[in-house]
């Protein structure tokens, strides 16, 4: 598996200038950890492949309101997300999962990479992914599948840095947690 | 050992196939369409860069004649301090009318009236200046001659007592 590349490589310049091949690599190089994003948050098939492919077009046509060709990929991600947000809408307005906990963790966090996961404990990581709540998921979602800062993540989910590190060290306790209950 | 990103996209790897149906060559023309939009359309007003071709079109190619006009401009204010003239300026507020001319224009406006409307009475005739009380006769059939007659009664009873 592929680790996480370095976006100073991405051809969003000649993406910009309408090359297939520029957009071929863009392609392959985020429709999959998009899709993965996509579906951990709506958990449907269809409508993920359905917003990866809109965020996609919407990324094509507006391309030239990117400033910064490094962000890209944050960019996408963030087009991806807010489509999610108008899925949930029309599913359900009165439902649109909002943050349960707003305090503030001025913790360090160690890397994705850093945290490894035993073949045994496969399924229950992803069982816990899913039990979490959509905020708390969707920072661990961006956190691990892309490794964004938190900058980035808070640009990406619409909130406050504070509130990202907040998630992000409640979810990530909890992973600890139940990654030491499967241990024992 | 496995981290949490390889976990994740191994999960979804089977969508991969799927997603394969996005193609790069609609990608790219969208993106050409959205450039070629974009280069058409008029830039946004910038001021600066009004000021800056207002300066390129309009005052560098006739530098030498706006020189030349503000010499000049220059030499007229300089002149004018120098002389200590100060330029008269002519007075805003209008000239009382004369009460002849006043006169000969309500004139004309009472005989306007009466062209316009030819049964009305004179202007003139309408306004009545009242005169002393003693010559005001009363007017028949409102009770003067009743008043007249009281008057007389009395001086009678007056007269036999």
């Amino acid at each position: 598996m592929p680790v996480v590349t370095e976006e100073l490589q991405l051809p969003v310049r000649e993406a910009r200038a309408g090359e297939p091949e520029a957009w071929e690599a863009l392609l392959a190089r985020y429709r999959l950890p998009l899709y993965a994003y996509v579906y951990e948050l709506v958990h449907q098939e269809q409508t993920s492949l359905d917003i990866v492919q809109e965020s996609f077009i919407n990324a094509a046509r507006h391309i030239n309101a990117l400033r910064q060709d490094e962000k890209f990929g944050s960019w996408l991600f963030n087009i991806a997300h807010q489509k999610c947000i108008q899925h949930w809408r029309k599913q359900r307005p009165a439902e649109i999962p909002i943050d349960p906990l707003e305090e503030d963790f001025p913790v360090l966090e160690p890397g994705p990479q850093e945290l490894l996961i035993r073949k045994e404990q496969e399924e229950a990581f992803m069982k816990l992914l899913d039990r979490l709540a959509v905020p708390h998921r969707a920072v661990l979602l961006l956190h691990f599948v892309e490794d964004f800062s938190q900058e980035e993540i808070a640009r990406i989910t619409g909130t406050q840095i504070g509130t990202v590190k907040s998630r992000l060290h409640y979810a990530r306790k909890a992973l600890r947690k139940l990654l030491e209950e499967s241990e024992t | 050992m496995k981290t949490p990103r390889e976990l994740i996209l191994e999960r979804h790897q089977s969508a991969e196939a799927k997603l394969k149906t996005i193609r790069a060559e609609d990608l790219a023309a969208y993106a050409r369409s959205a450039a070629q939009v974009s280069r058409q359309r008029p830039p946004a007003f910038d001021l600066f860069t009004a000021a800056v071709r207002f300066w390129q079109e309009a005052l560098w190619p006739w530098r030498r004649a706006w020189i030349g006009m503000a010499a000049i401009w220059v030499f007229i204010l300089a002149f004018s301090l120098a002389t200590g003239e100060t330029p008269r300026t002519a007075s805003t507020r209008p000239p009382r009318p004369d009460p002849e001319v006043l006169a000969v224009l309500q004139e004309q406006k009472q005989l306007l009236t009466q062209l316009l409307d030819p049964g009305a009475p004179p202007l003139a005739s309408r306004i009545r200046t009242p005169g002393p009380r003693s010559a005001v006769e009363p007017a028949p059939g409102r009770g003067g001659g009743a008043c007249r007659l009281e008057t007389t009664l009395r001086a009678e009873t007056f007269a036999q007592a």
